[in-house]
């Protein structure tokens, strides 16, 4: 009894700490929004929605809100794709290897993301063996260019998410026993009618965390719009730092960053709340 | 025509080989338990049969035709797992109506049988509820119900009420029996436990070590066990070790390491000389007796109460335990401790010779 407690007290320590910093920032960041940029990085004195109507009224910026969350999106949806048989397959590999698999999954996601990003530029770079192998397969007629846009932003995110994502789904399928699967078989289920009715259901909610968090991570990415992206892939959080660095515009910067933690809670909030109103038509049982 | 014929059917891990060359034939309607000891290969068996092991050597066939090729969904067989298996994502009705609704029959036919179903196992005011919200019993009664709902034509069950507990799993005994006579669908049932095997079966397959070691009705593998294995699996036996003194046909004079001479059946052949263990039943036993013609002499060392019956504990000056087992009424309450005669008759004593080899796990 008293374990739990002191674990709950020290749960809830963590969690004000968190909460705290997580807070704080986005408390000075909304009140510096309020205010109208000086320039030279002064700001004025008195509230003002100024800039947010700037940025809301602005199809500049607008456009670039819809490039984040489309690639974001994308991005947790092609993370989600390809981690998603991975995992399962690692859940129903009988061989010890599968731990060890799994460790190098973590050790990979320690790697720094400036290196994991350089290494994929290679790769996708004009004169990058994928650009060779394309344009030896299309018999010379097709050099495409998968450096510096959007395609090669996706790329980074997806490399950038998915150890996570197969470990978040690797544990969630790791759940379902073989035995279900046998019964679905066995009672006359093929396999694309055993995903759909048994594994895809019981792994539904790992699913849509592992996405969310996939997008969350995407939506905040830096390294790889800028570095992927080389200039030409502009995002909420390029454009951040360049309204700081460039421009030395605060308020303006701040604006954003609370637009942009907004946007990224609505959509978490109205995922969750979309399905907890479809687990409460279709009760889901179970631990 | 047999429903399902295994010839010479054999799986090998690596150089192991756990189930070695197992034949037989399985009638329509009949129900079969596999009954053998921990690790002899039943569930890999039953699992050859439903499709997820790939024989080593040997066939399977169901209805006839051999099935090695044939995948478990396309092999007409319904099958109850040990843990249920039911989809917690689903409700009763929709867990029940599963294999017609993969099988592509119409909504409202897979709904009328579903119904049927559910009045089968008495459980029709349960279709909307899930089945975490269902105790053991109910859940395992529905995995039955979905096992059947599409009449296929086997159903395989791989321990299914292991995880009962002994009031309700004779009480699901009952009801399984009767649900499997009412819809004659022929089952193979595995379990290790061989009062179970001996409530439910047509006939017995007693496995050991990946072989068939006997197969029978219930009451022949009890009365005439063709080996030690089986007299020790099957029931409760005494053993008593001893050597052939004399022997015409079957009938022996065998001499005990305890020293008396007793008349026992020799199952096999035995030379005269030759090292025997004979068994007799408990119940076969009696203490006062004067008619019977074998007696050996035991110390009482326990009395057990077991309701119905009472279970005497003898110990022999050689060690050897013997178990005495008799109706309520037909023994003194108390009988004293000293060393008693007991007797039994030649007929009930089966020697079989060899060592003694016992059932091991
Ligand atoms: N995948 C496998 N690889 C190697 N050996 C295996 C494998 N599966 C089963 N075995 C071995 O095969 C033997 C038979 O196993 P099986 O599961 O058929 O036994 P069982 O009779 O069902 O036992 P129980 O009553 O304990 O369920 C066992 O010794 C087991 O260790
Ligand atoms: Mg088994």
């Amino acid at each position: 009894m008293s374990v739990k407690r002191n674990y709950d007290i020290a749960l809830a320590i963590a969690l004000a700490i968190s909460v705290l910093l997580f807070l704080v920032p986005q408390f000075f960041f909304l009140r510096e929004s309020l205010f109208e940029s000086l320039g030279m990085g002064m700001s004025g004195d008195t509230l003002t929605l100024v800039n947010y109507r700037m940025i809301l009224t602005d199809t500049y910026y607008l456009e670039v809100f819809w490039r984040t969350f489309v690639i974001s999106a994308a991005g947790a949806g092609a993370a989600l794709l390809l981690g998603y048989p991975t995992a399962y397959w690692l859940t129903r590999m009988r061989s010890r290897f599968v731990s060890m698999l799994i460790i190098l999954l973590l050790v990979s996601s320690f790697v720094s993301i400036v290196v994991k990003v350089l290494g994929l530029s290679m790769l996708l770079s004009s004169q990058g063996p994928l650009s060779a192998i394309i344009n030896v397969l299309s018999l010379g007629q097709w050099q495409p260019q998968m450096l510096h846009n959007d395609f090669a932003v996706g790329v980074g995110l997806v490399q950038y998410t998915l150890p996570l994502v197969v470990m978040l789904l690797f544990g969630v399928i790791q759940t379902i026993p073989e035995s279900f699967e046998e019964a679905a078989i066995v009672h006359g289920a093929t396999d694309w009618r055993l995903f759909r009715r048994v594994i895809l259901p019981l792994s539904l909610n790992g699913v849509l965390t592992a996405g969310l968090i996939a997008f969350n991570m995407n939506m905040g990415a830096f390294t790889s719009a800028v570095l992927l992206g080389g200039g030409n892939v502009l995002t909420v959080p390029v454009l951040i730092q360049q309204t700081i660095i460039l421009d030395v515009d605060y308020p303006l910067a701040a604006t954003l960053a609370v637009l942009l933690t907004s946007v990224v809670l609505l959509i978490n909030l109205a995922l969750v709340f979309l399905h907890r109103f479809s687990a409460i038509r279709q009760p889901r049982s179970g631990s | 025509m047999s429903s399902v014929t295994l010839e010479r059917l054999a799986k090998k891990y690596g150089q192991v080989e756990v189930v070695k060359g197992v034949s037989t034939e399985i009638g329509e309607g009949e129900l079969i338990v596999l009954l053998g000891p921990s690790g002899c290969g039943k569930t890999t068996i039953l699992r050859m049969i439903a499709g997820f092991i790939e024989p080593s050597s040997g066939t399977v066939l169901i209805g006839g035709k051999a099935v090695n090729k044939v995948p478990p969904r396309a092999r007409d067989i319904g099958m109850v797992f040990q843990d249920y298996a039911l989809f917690p994502n689903m409700s009763v009705q929709d867990n029940v109506a599963f294999g017609l609704v993969e099988r592509g029959v119409p909504r409202n036919v897979a709904l009328g049988r579903t119904q049927e179903m559910l009045k089968l196992i008495q459980m029709e005011q349960f279709g909307e509820r899930y089945p975490t919200a269902l105790s053991g019993g109910q859940q395992q009664r529905v995995a039955l119900a979905r096992a059947l709902a599409y009449e296929p034509r086997v159903l395989l069950m791989d321990e299914p009420l292991g995880a009962l507990d002994q009031k309700l799993r004779e009480d699901m005994q009952r009801d399984f029996s009767l649900i499997q006579r009412k819809v004659a669908i022929t089952t193979v049932f595995v379990t290790h436990d061989q009062q179970e095997a001996m409530a439910l079966a047509d006939r017995i397959i007693v496995m050991n070590a990946g072989r068939i070691e006997q197969i029978g009705r219930p009451q022949e593998l009890y009365d005439s066990p063709s080996t030690l294995f089986i007299a020790d699996f099957i029931g409760r036996s005494n053993k008593l070790k001893g050597h052939v003194e004399h022997i015409t046909g079957e009938a022996a004079q065998i001499r005990l390491e305890g020293g008396e001479t007793i008349g026992a059946k020799v199952v096999g052949t035995a030379r005269e000389g030759q090292n025997v263990v004979c068994v007799v039943r408990p119940e076969r036993l009696s203490i006062g007796g004067v008619l019977e013609a074998n007696k050996i002499s035991a110390r009482l060392a326990k009395r057990s109460f077991l309701g119905d019956a009472v279970d005497y504990i003898f110990e022999r000056q050689s060690g050897e335990q013997i178990i005495l087992r008799s109706s309520r009424s037909a023994m003194p309450e108390s009988i004293g401790q000293d060393t008693l005669e007991i007797g039994f008759e030649p007929r009930d004593t089966l020697c079989f010779p060899g060592s003694a080899s016992t059932v091991q796990g």
